[in-house]
């Protein structure tokens, strides 16, 4: 339905679209752009059109375009996954990370980085590139699989429980990637450096196919589940009885939030505050009602991400600091601003 | 119809539901009414589809609620819930228009939820997110939500059964006129309509006929007149009541709170 026209926040919806777009378009031109080689514009053109010097094709189709890839995978999921857990909780402040989903999917992959030749053993050998985002998908949904559990248990009271269950699940996440990690060798010890510091620029284009694939799915079913997160703010059994089949909507946003931040957890290490950071700016900007909201919330997130990114390149070349560094810089100075903002208003 | 047939429900251990025979007809207001814990909002639930009877089945137009999908169910009959989660952000059209299926056209569903908002005397918050409304106003506006939906569900063919679940506590005695007003509307249009109610007076004022419940069960129904005696009404509440009815004037009832021995609330 489109009443959406008729109320305030929906005519504020195609500005913001329009200049978030626009700044994620010259983020990621500038991510093309920058780096050790700097290549110009018309370079850049010229390569995405199919021309350029081998060395340019080089530099930007093997090293950034997948990283501008991933980002949009990441950016787009983290966001959408968050504001799909906002909206199924109730509760602005809930965050994959926050109620333990991130930690569950970083488990996954940790897993299988140090147990991975057991582990692909019993997998399909035409499966067994994919075992980390595979492992990072199974942990993942996992978590949500055992929130979804206690929500159907703790009945209306299910929000405070669920976040204090993901405080749970982090410390435990934590504890048995720490036992991992003790029995891990040198090579594996590596590895899990560079994959738990979070990263756009290690995966190659197999993994960032299949996050991208799975953003693209987490996309389709969250956007199309926009009037049913709208339905959820009534409470359960109010959603049903306009006409929502709770169940199966709670199901698929699973589904989705898993996947997404699965693939984007295993492909580019556990990134924080995006997953909270991007809704919380959308709804500031479009209001609550999701159909104007989700859209603005993924291109927040693939902003945010692009600039974090961008950030961490430029900061102190040629080193270059995990992502997840710069993400929690942006994300968790907001976090406490809203939570103080929130303070006088949190019942009302 | 929209009936219940001999159904019992069990929650949490105890049975709130034994052995219950309810039935509404088109047209009709039936208000259902008893002590708190009777079992009222456990009878809504079974009829409106959200619960399922352990025992005995329910009936809408004929049709097992349990077999139709929720969006099916939901063009069918509207329901104000007793406390709906609050929605804050929303704004007033939005959270009134939320529950009106998507395939009747936009210009219509506006129309529709203008026309609640209305009924509701709540024009003039037109635009306003619903966390700045007072908390009559708020119920008011949800009481619009269910307005619409059974609007909508009529514009479509099939939108035949209103349950309120207490539309007029929290509410001045105006607004509760207004309520009043808009379910013998919708009375009037042909839907069934089934309201908790406390208030035995409104009760009177509003049903065709009353329906009170003790412990799970159905003690009474019929007509107002019939049904409100004050020593049915002194049995079923365990405190003394007077049914008073000025000539040619409505039927009010009026506990007498100060006959009440210390102890007897609410006792059998």
């Amino acid at each position: 339905m489109s009443l959406a026209q008729h109320i305030p926040g929906g005519a504020r919806r195609r500005p913001a679209l329009v200049l978030l777009g626009a700044t994620a378009g010259l983020l990621a031109l500038a991510g093309l752009m920058l780096g050790p080689v700097p290549i110009a514009a018309d370079r850049v053109a010229a390569v995405l059109l199919g021309g350029g010097a081998p060395m340019e094709r080089a530099i930007l189709l093997d090293i950034r375009l997948p990283r501008l890839m991933l980002a949009l995978a990441a950016g787009v999921a983290l966001a959408l996954s968050g504001a799909a857990m906002q909206g199924m909780l109730r509760n602005p402040l809930a965050d994959p990370g926050l109620i333990g989903v991130t930690g569950g999917a970083s488990l996954g992959a940790v897993s299988a980085i140090v147990l991975g030749e057991a582990l692909a053993a019993g997998l399909p050998p035409a499966l067994r590139p994919y075992l980390l985002p595979l492992a990072a998908f199974a942990g993942g949904a996992a978590v949500i699989a055992f929130l979804f559990a206690l929500v159907r248990r703790a009945g209306e009271r299910a929000v405070a429980t669920i976040i204090l269950a993901g405080v749970a699940v982090n410390a435990i996440a934590g504890a048995l990637i720490g036992g991992l990690v003790y029995v891990s060798d040198d090579q594996q010890l590596r590895d899990l450096t560079f994959w738990s510091m979070g990263g756009l620029g290690a995966a190659g284009w197999p993994v960032v196919g299949v996050a991208l694939g799975c953003a693209g799915v987490t996309l389709l079913l969250v956007l199309r589940a926009a009037r049913a997160l709208d339905l959820m703010q009534l409470g359960e059994r109010a959603a049903f009885h306009a006409g929502l089949d709770v169940v199966a909507a709670h199901h698929r946003l699973a589904l989705a939030t898993a996947l997404g931040v699965g693939a984007v957890t295993a492909a580019a290490g556990p990134i924080g505050f995006i997953g909270l950071v991007a809704p919380q700016l959308a709804r500031l900007t479009t209001g609550p009602t999701h159909r104007a909201l989700l859209p603005v919330a993924a291109l927040y997130g693939l902003a945010l991400v692009l600039a974090a990114d961008l950030g961490v390149r430029l900061a102190v070349p040629p080193a270059e600091p995990p992502i997840g560094l710069a993400t929690s810089l942006i994300g968790g100075p907001f976090f406490l601003w809203l939570l103080l903002r929130r303070r006088g208003t949190i019942h009302a | 119809m929209l009936e219940a047939r001999g159904i019992s429900r069990r929650l949490g251990g105890a049975e709130v539901l034994c052995d219950v025979d309810l039935a509404v007809a088109p047209g009709e207001v039936l208000a259902l009414a008893g002590p708190n814990g009777a079992g009222k909002s456990s009878l809504l639930a079974c009829l409106s589809g959200a619960l399922r009877p352990d025992a005995g089945c329910v009936r809408i137009d004929g049709v097992d609620p349990a077999t139709l999908s929720a969006s099916a169910l939901a063009r069918r009959r509207a329901v104000l819930e007793q406390t709906p989660a609050m929605a804050a952000g929303f704004p007033l059209e939005v959270l009134v228009g939320i529950a009106i299926p998507a395939d009747l056209p936009p210009v219509q569903a506006a129309r529709l939820v203008a026309e609640s908002i209305a009924a509701m005397g709540l024009t003039r918050h037109r635009g306003r997110p619903i966390g700045q409304l007072s908390g009559g106003e708020r119920h008011r506006a949800h009481m619009a939500r269910a307005l619409a939906q059974l609007a909508a569900g009529r514009c479509l063919g099939s939108g035949r059964w209103l349950l309120l679940d207490e539309p007029t506590a929290s509410l001045d005695p105006a607004h509760q006129g207004a309520v009043l007003r808009a379910a013998r509307a919708a009375a009037h249009d042909g839907a069934g309509v089934l309201a908790v109610l406390h208030d035995l007076t409104l009760a009177a004022a509003l049903a065709d006929r009353v329906a009170l419940m003790r412990l799970g069960r159905i003690v009474a129904a019929g007509p107002p007149d019939e049904v409100l005696a004050p020593d049915l009404l002194t049995r079923v509440y365990g405190l003394p009541m007077q049914v008073m009815r000025p000539r040619g004037g409505p039927l009010t009832v009026v506990p007498r709170y100060h006959e009440t021995q210390e102890g007897e609330f609410g006792c059998s």
